[in-house]
């Protein structure tokens, strides 16, 4: 030991387990630098969504170039080419996205299907979602609290509904469907999601319902309250973070989902997956279009997840619980 | 207000069973402490009376009406939790107007206010009614869940350890607080714990309950001095009743009653003598003793004795002192741990 005592550091040294400063950095770059990289195709196609079609195939790329809206107005209407007399005969361009179609050469001659089938995946992926969480929530409360016979192998049936690619019971479920006339309509897409979805939100559900102490709603039943009005009142506020989270998970398979949509519906039903890639322009794909249409398709997910971010953050916290 | 009878109740959860052919009858008005270990059937007991479980066998009476079966919500009692005591995304407010606001009883939202403001008063939380329940410490949780309890003047109170989570100073601010609401308002009680100095001054009557049976019921007074098994007198006082041999009693064990295995006696019955060239009695060794408890603890052999000694100077551990046991005093149990009557 050396003599005279050397003074105590006054900076706090960190402890064995804390990470070291330096640690934190490179940790803090390299989600940085993940993040960037899974942002680069997003980034491409909200880009190529705002070029000309011309700009938007030009070889060798442009990552820059002049910004424009002819790809949201070719993704909402249909155009006919004209031929410069023809042109000249129309009437004058009633309005800013006429006169992007002229520029073309073209004449507009309608509204494209696009916003029907965006209102078609909207009505499709809500509602599936909202029946995934509404009958998940029962079933995972139903689960959490009562004696179920057999409740474990139920569970363990729920869960094995998802061992299967769902696409593996396409050709029977197009069958059924076309012989009970469910094709092409809403309420068959929205059931079958809902089908699938109901074994995540069944699972994901009871471990939340597990979570929440049963004193809870004993409480609300002395205090005068029945089972059902006890579960709307207490269990259901109690379980925000879970529903938050399981409804961004349905709505997001049942949003994406693309390979159901294009086999059960065509005409009537069809969302907007099975609809992006058919946007044809002149001579090829119309990619600035297509990739408008994508741009505003990744839309609601985002908003639903902003608009919620609240209840996912807030976590599974519970705490009025002193133990 | 209320008087309640279990006839015969029996609860099993799987191979055990919780409450085994309780027969108790709880009388209108009354502070009534179910006193036992944790696994007694204690809890069990209290929410077979709110209703949150239904007996195997037996039935329940409230005021002589047979509520067996009858919904939580339809028998008008109140509960006080250990803990999970509040609704966590409710405010203080809403927590206590919670019970007012159910189906059955909806009162207006201005009578309902003034309730809520008479009770936050009376338990001191005006300042906190509109925090979020989270956000209190755990005294202030336990005085809401009590309020919230309070609120509705229901027929029947049940609390099931309600201060065992908090510090020995609230606790024993609440519990004289508690006392005084229930003198006041004059509801029975029914109240659970495992914290014998609380149920000795608590209540008006006790039961000690062991492994689903109950022990004895008395007034406090009656069960700390005439205990009728070994069970029940190890339960109450603190430090615990000393349970020994016949042979300690020395020249007076001649005067025990026949059968008897166990003698028991207070600690503070117990004399000591210092004197160390005589002491009276048996020969103890000290192990410890303070001055600030005035407990001390000494040995004999296998035997251990607590007596409380009022002394200006310590007694060393390792002292040999006189210790006698007044035959008065002295409490005898037979064989199978049953009180001998004298």
């Amino acid at each position: 030991m050396s003599w005279p005592l050397k003074p105590m550091p006054l900076t706090p040294v960190p402890g064995p387990l804390e990470p070291r400063p330096w640690t934190r950095r490179i940790a803090g770059m390299l989600v940085i630098a993940y993040a960037l990289i899974s942002l680069i195709p997003l980034a491409w196609i909200v880009l190529t969504s705002f070029r000309t079609p011309e700009d938007a195939i030009s070889y060798p790329p442009k990552v820059l170039a002049e910004p424009s809206l002819v790809g949201y107005v070719n993704l909402f209407t249909t155009r006919t080419r004209v031929t410069p007399e023809q042109m000249a005969a129309a009437p004058p361009a009633q309005s800013w996205y006429e006169s992007l179609i002229r520029d073309q050469g073209m004449l507009m001659a309608g509204p494209s299907r696009f916003f029907d089938r965006y209102v078609n995946s909207l009505i499709v992926g809500f509602g599936s979602t909202f029946l995934a969480i509404v009958l998940g929530t029962m079933t995972a409360y139903a689960l959490s609290r009562f004696k179920v016979p057999g409740k474990n192998d139920l569970l363990f049936f729920i869960l094995s509904t998802r061992m299967m690619p769902p696409i593996a019971i396409a050709i029977p479920v197009f069958l059924m469907y076309r012989e009970v006339g469910l094709n092409d309509t809403y309420l068959g897409l929205t059931l079958l999601y809902t089908v699938v979805n109901l074994s995540l939100s069944v699972w994901l559900l009871k471990g939340f319902m597990d979570e929440i102490p049963r004193e809870y709603e004993e409480a609300a039943m002395v205090d005068g309250y029945s089972r059902f009005q006890a579960f709307i009142k207490i269990v259901l506020p109690q379980a925000a973070t879970g529903i938050a989270t399981t409804s961004i998970f349905c709505l997001i398979f049942a949003w994406n989902e693309y390979a159901f949509a294009l086999l059960l519906t065509s005409g009537n039903a069809q969302t907007a997956p099975p609809f992006i890639p058919t946007i044809i322009g002149e001579g090829g794909l119309d990619w600035a279009a297509m990739a408008a249409g994508t741009t505003l398709f990744l839309l609601p997910v985002l908003v639903f997840t902003v608009l919620l971010r609240k209840h996912l953050l807030r976590g599974i916290t519970f705490g009025a619980i002193r133990k | 207000m209320a008087s309640l009878t279990f006839a015969a109740v029996t609860k099993s959860f799987g191979p055990v069973r919780a409450v085994d052919g309780l027969d108790l009858s709880i009388r209108d008005g009354e502070f009534f402490v179910i006193l036992g270990p944790s696994g007694a059937g204690k809890t069990t007991s209290l929410r077979l009376l709110a209703g949150l479980e239904t007996p195997d066998h037996g039935k329940i009476f409230m005021d002589g009406r047979d509520v067996t079966g009858l919904h939580p919500a339809a028998r008008d009692v109140a509960f006080v939790f250990q803990q999970y005591s509040l609704y966590p995304h409710l405010s203080v407010r809403d927590n206590i107007a919670f019970p007012l606001r159910a189906p059955g009883r909806r009162l207006p939202e201005t009578e309902i206010a003034v309730k809520v403001a008479e009770v936050a008063a009376l338990l001191h939380i005006e300042s906190k009614l509109d925090s979020k329940a989270t956000t209190l410490s755990g005294g202030e949780m336990q005085r809401v869940a009590i309020g919230r309890a309070l609120v509705r003047q229901p027929q029947l109170f049940l609390m099931d350890e309600p201060l065992s989570s908090l510090d020995a100073k609230l606790r024993e601010e609440l519990r004289v607080e508690l006392k005084r609401l229930q003198r006041r308002l004059g509801t029975t009680l029914v109240y659970v714990t495992h914290d014998q100095v609380e149920a000795l001054t608590l209540a008006d009557r006790i039961a000690v309950m062991e492994a689903g049976r109950i022990g004895q019921i008395g007034t406090p007074e009656h069960i700390y001095d005439r205990p009728e098994t070994l069970a029940v007198a190890r339960r109450l006082g603190s430090p615990p009743m000393n349970i020994l041999t016949p042979a300690v009693l020395g020249p007076d064990s001649s005067h025990v009653p026949a059968a008897t295995a166990h003698v028991a006696i207070r600690p503070e019955d117990v004399r000591v003598s210092v004197d160390a060239l005589t002491p009276a009695g048996q020969v103890f060794r000290a192990i410890e003793h303070s001055l600030v408890t005035r407990i001390l603890v000494a040995e004999q052999g296998d035997l251990e004795v607590r007596a409380l000694v009022r002394a200006d100077q310590p007694i060393l551990p390792g002292q040999d002192i006189g210790i006698t046991f007044p035959l008065a005093h002295c409490q005898f149990f037979d064989r199978s741990g049953n009180r001998i009557s004298a």
